[in-house]
């Protein structure tokens, strides 16, 4: 067995580890949720790995930010993810409209 | 007056780019198709078509597209140099394997464009940055990422970056000859590059939603074709046999 590993290539080995890393994420991880739309962001693995957190198997770009709480807790705070809006942000060329005008959009 | 030049992108070899056009012949006029040509120069002289460009880029030719940085605006630039003088409002920029399947998609990218007000209408177009997408962060640890749309945004906002599907999108042309007129950028791969230089030279970017769901990434939809078409699809990617025999 170890004598076949051996004689995969490392690139092989990284790649079927990979796949079996990303199949147990979807599978088995953490359900997350867009804290904006409310839509599945699918499942991942949060791992902690020096001081940071390892995120696997996330297929979206969302933001992770902390979120606001109806109570006072100093002993947990809640991060979530979350999407942008889509962009909608004005032609400045075509319309003459500058920043902080009417014509500015609500991604701005 | 001719109105869309269609700017098509191909490595194809000249019998295929023959079919190629054969199937776009029955969507636009053939005289308002440019070729921009990125595979080797001398199958270049063989195409049959008129007008044509040759895009001998290594920005260009890249193999591992989004981790060496594609780049389009050598092919832009290019295309910008030929539409000098000429009188086309809009330039529908077009990869070689996004197919064409509504008769009257000229007219319904225009409408979109009218209805939407926008400059640049395209796929999958989000907003990515200080978000978990792969491509914002391998850019976001290159200085130079950050501090070239400072320097060039007519926004007040200077970080906002987006990302769009390289595969099609439809331009107004002075938006079009804006971004196509930007020189020694710096490597950006042209997904993040090319949406987020039109919204910096401050040009609308919107996303064609209802349409991308025939717009993939990936996968071959030759043999769904048909049944996209009858779905609504304007166009449909990706579709890389159809032009071999």
């Amino acid at each position: 067995m170890v004598a076949a590993f051996d004689r995969l290539p490392i690139a092989l080995l990284t790649r079927i580890i990979r796949i079996i890393l990303l199949r147990c994420a979807h599978t088995f991880g953490v359900r997350l949720k867009d804290q904006r739309t409310g839509e599945s962001l699918g499942r991942v693995l949060i791992i902690p790995f020096r001081g940071k957190l390892w995120i696997i198997g996330l297929t979206a770009s969302v933001r992770p930010e902390f979120l606001p709480q109806r109570r006072t807790t100093y002993w947990k705070q809640d991060l979530g993810f979350s999407t942008h809006p889509d962009p909608d942000f004005p032609s400045i060329n075509r319309t003459g409209v500058s920043q902080g005008s009417a014509g500015r959009g609500p991604n701005d | 007056m001719p109105d869309t030049l269609t700017l098509l992108l191909t490595h194809q070899k000249a019998p295929q780019i023959r079919r190629m056009l054969n199937h776009w012949r029955e969507f636009v006029p053939v005289e308002d198709i440019l070729i921009a040509y990125g595979g080797p120069p001398p199958e270049f002289r063989h195409l049959d078509h008129d007008q044509r460009i040759l895009i001998d880029s290594p920005r260009l030719k890249t193999r591992d597209h989004q981790r060496q940085k594609q780049s389009y605006q050598d092919l832009f630039h290019a295309a910008r140099e030929w539409l000098r003088g000429k009188d086309y409002r809009f330039v529908h920029f077009v990869e070689y394997d996004q197919v064409p399947v509504q008769k009257d998609f000229v007219s319904l990218h225009l409408a979109f464009i009218q209805t939407e007000a926008c400059d640049v209408a395209g796929f999958h177009v989000v907003r990515v940055d200080g978000t978990s997408n792969p491509h914002f962060l391998n850019h976001a640890f290159d200085p130079r990422f950050a501090n070239f749309w400072r320097e060039i945004t007519v926004r007040e906002n200077g970080s906002v970056v987006l990302s769009m599907l390289g595969t099609g999108s439809f331009w107004r042309r002075d938006a079009f000859d804006a971004v196509a007129g930007l020189r020694d950028t710096p490597p950006v791969y042209l997904e993040l590059f090319i949406p987020t230089a039109a919204h910096h030279l401050g040009f609308r970017v919107r996303g064609m939603v209802r349409q991308q769901r025939f717009i993939q990434n990936a996968g071959e939809l030759q043999s769904r074709m048909g049944e996209l078409q009858a779905a609504g699809a304007w166009s449909v990617h990706p579709v890389k046999t159809l032009w071999d025999e």
